[in-house]
């Protein structure tokens, strides 16, 4: 595969003063943080919070009303094109296409960003992220549950080693156990392929769980960045609900 | 082109798994193309029409050695009538057409000094009955002239003059010769073809119509089907995107356009079922050729002329608003075919040629006509207009506007 070499910055995503606003309303507030090479990076916060405007900001789809966000380095979306293939993204509401097999789902995420001769090889990489039977892989994707669904989702975005995964509330809808293997699997490959993951999600515990560093943010705003036993030090909270309750009512805080 | 071919992929997979829709795309022209010809060749000829003939007059008279008597010409026009497929009845009140053959009319017939005349009622309301009075007006003329030569024929006696009636009747003899636009004689079923080549350029619209809402579907489907964001976040190029859907439904456009063919077979074989007729005259190679490149032109145009409406407004709402406004223009341009030839009109109305679906048809009856170079032309044109039109419109594709607008 080939990779990005040289890159002008070791930070995978800075974010600078970020904002975003559809007609007259202000979604984003001016966001700033910075996601290093290699973390597992936790946005979260409530539904309406922003996190989905973020990460599609961030994934080259929308563009900033101001502020500035790089990407390994190159500004987005200007330069989205010279980092297209080393970021992949898995938007909160994705499916899979339901006449097509699981399989064949896989294949044409593997092309879309691997070279020819690397489909079978990254192919075959989706398959053991996915974990799923033979049979159901030769299934059209309209029969799966929303479990496999996912996983099949997961997998396309991890197997194709990039530099940055965004995964919006990858486990949202999901069976407690389907949501531990998405937990799990990001958590597993993001280590073992060096991939930088930035996810959402409105679920306090498991970012706790996956999450070397969290952003939490409310209206647009970040109340709290840091690692979660930081965070929960600063504000004197047990865990991140009750954290987030006091900083919701209080003022930010940066760990 | 690493880019386009994956889009071709995913979209060919999708197409052929979607029988629904690919069944929808065969069917509706080879079903909808011979009900064409059937609603608008066979059942007119199917559609009863009474008439009633009343003769009030009841006598005989002659001119010379012709003779002549009110019966006869009742009968005379009753037999054609019923012959052509019309009901000859007893029942004036129940008649749309009655022919009213007054007391006094053989008199004056006959006289060298009177007029005769008949009375010809019409009640409003069937098409059919206009051909019924178009034909009783015809056996009328008929029996006007005979009765006309037996006069003249008198006349010549009494003058002492050797007389041809037709030389006073008709001293101007006319002759018309029909002739194909590139000056050839018109063979007999010539007419019969450019009458049938019209249905086929009004049946392009059958075609254009599951295309239309295709297009639309394949676009904002993605969306509704929650698959949009993620293809538009890969390194998949934006106009790569935008072609491969346009090359996937033209293989839609293909197939549609072999439906057609096969429609139109059926569709030339419904004159037969009204008169003999020697269908494969007319169904040279040229018209399956023609309707197959005219269905995919067609599909194209909906194609190219859909996409930036969808793209510049991409809710289901707005598409689903111009897959309906392009059904809507191609039908009326394809329909306006059946009276019009689209490519003879002046200006500023002979700026219609520029729309695609108008140069389309006009193809279609150019081929009949026997002009293939300017069918060509006409299908050149469109296919250039609608790939300009998708290679315009890959720079209409805007992420933010296809994923944030609602329905």
């Amino acid at each position: 595969m080939e990779w990005v070499v040289g890159l002008p910055d070791p930070v995978a995503v800075r974010v600078t003063d970020l904002r975003k606003s559809f007609g007259k309303t202000e979604v984003l507030r001016g966001v700033s943080f910075e996601v290093a090479a290699g973390e597992v990076f936790g946005v979260v916060g409530p539904n309406g919070a922003g996190k989905t405007t973020l990460l599609r900001i961030v994934a080259g789809l929308l563009r900033p009303t101001s502020g500035e966000v790089r990407v390994l380095g190159y500004s987005i979306p200007r330069e989205i094109r010279r980092v297209g293939r080393h970021v992949s993204y898995l938007p909160e509401e994705a499916n899979l296409y339901s006449r097509l097999t699981g399989l064949e789902n896989l294949r044409l995420f593997a092309m879309a960003y691997a070279d020819r001769r690397d489909v079978d090889e990254v192919v075959k990489l989706g398959i053991a992220i996915a974990g799923l039977p033979g049979e159901d892989l030769n299934r059209r994707a309209g029969t799966y549950s929303k479990g496999m669904s996912r996983r099949i989702l997961v997998a396309a975005a991890l197997m194709v080693r990039p530099r940055l995964a965004i995964l919006d509330e990858p486990t949202a809808g999901l069976d407690v156990l389907s949501a531990k293997y998405v937990r799990d699997v990001v958590r597993r490959f993001s280590r073992e392929l060096n991939t930088t993951v930035l996810l959402s999600s409105h679920n306090m515990f498991e970012v706790s769980k996956v999450c070397d560093r969290v952003a939490l943010i409310h209206s647009g705003r970040i109340l709290a960045l840091g690692r979660v036993d930081e965070i929960l030090a600063e504000v004197g909270a047990e865990d991140l609900e009750e954290a987030f309750a006091k900083l919701v009512s209080g003022g930010g805080v940066s760990a | 082109m690493r880019d386009l071919y994956v889009v071709l992929w995913k979209e060919v997979r999708e197409i052929v798994r979607d029988r629904r829709t690919l069944l929808s795309i065969v069917l509706t022209p080879i079903a909808t193309l011979p009900l064409l010809g059937v609603a608008l060749v066979y059942l007119p000829a199917l559609q009863e029409v009474l008439v009633a003939v009343v003769d009030e007059d009841s006598s005989e008279g002659s001119i010379g050695n012709f003779t002549i008597s009110s019966q006869l010409v009742s009968r005379f026009v009753q037999r054609y009538l019923t012959a052509w497929g019309f009901v000859v009845t007893e029942e004036v009140e129940a008649a749309q057409v009655i022919l009213r053959i007054p007391a006094g009319f053989i008199a004056n017939l006959t006289s060298f000094e009177h007029q005769a005349s008949v009375v010809l009622v019409k009640k409003l309301g069937s098409p059919r009955a206009d051909q019924a009075v178009a034909y009783v007006e015809f056996l009328l003329n008929y029996v006007s002239r005979l009765v006309s030569e037996a006069k003249v024929l008198v006349l010549g006696e009494l003058a002492g003059q050797d007389v041809r009636a037709e030389a006073v009747l008709n001293p101007i003899s006319l002759r018309t010769v029909v002739l194909v636009p590139t000056g050839a004689l018109a063979g007999p079923g010539e007419e019969l073809r450019l009458h049938l080549a019209r249905l086929l350029a009004v049946g392009l619209a059958l075609v254009t119509t599951p295309a239309a809402s295709y297009i639309a579907d394949s676009l904002i489907g993605e969306k509704e089907r929650r698959t949009l964001e993620k293809l538009l976040s890969t390194p998949i190029s934006r106009s790569s995107f935008i072609l491969g859907k346009s090359l996937a439904a033209s293989l839609v456009g293909l197939v549609g356009g072999a439906s057609s063919v096969a429609g139109a077979v059926f569709l030339y074989l419904v004159p037969a079922l009204t008169r003999p007729t020697d269908v494969i005259a007319y169904l040279s190679p040229d018209i399956p050729a023609i309707l197959f490149l005219s269905s995919y032109a067609s599909i194209l145009a909906s194609l190219s002329i859909s996409l930036p409406v969808v793209l510049v407004s991409p809710s289901i709402r707005a598409a689903s608003i111009s897959s309906a406004s392009v059904i809507g223009l191609a039908s009326v341009i394809y329909l306006s075919t059946l009276f019009i030839n689209l490519d003879e009109l002046r200006m500023p109305m002979s700026l219609l040629l520029a729309v695609p679906y108008a140069s389309i048809a006009s193809a279609v009856l150019r081929v009949s006509l026997g002009e293939p170079l300017r069918a060509v032309g006409y299908l050149a044109y469109s296919l250039a207009f609608s790939v300009a039109l998708i290679l315009a419109s890959t720079r209409l594709l805007n992420p933010e506007r296809m994923i944030a607008s609602r329905a």
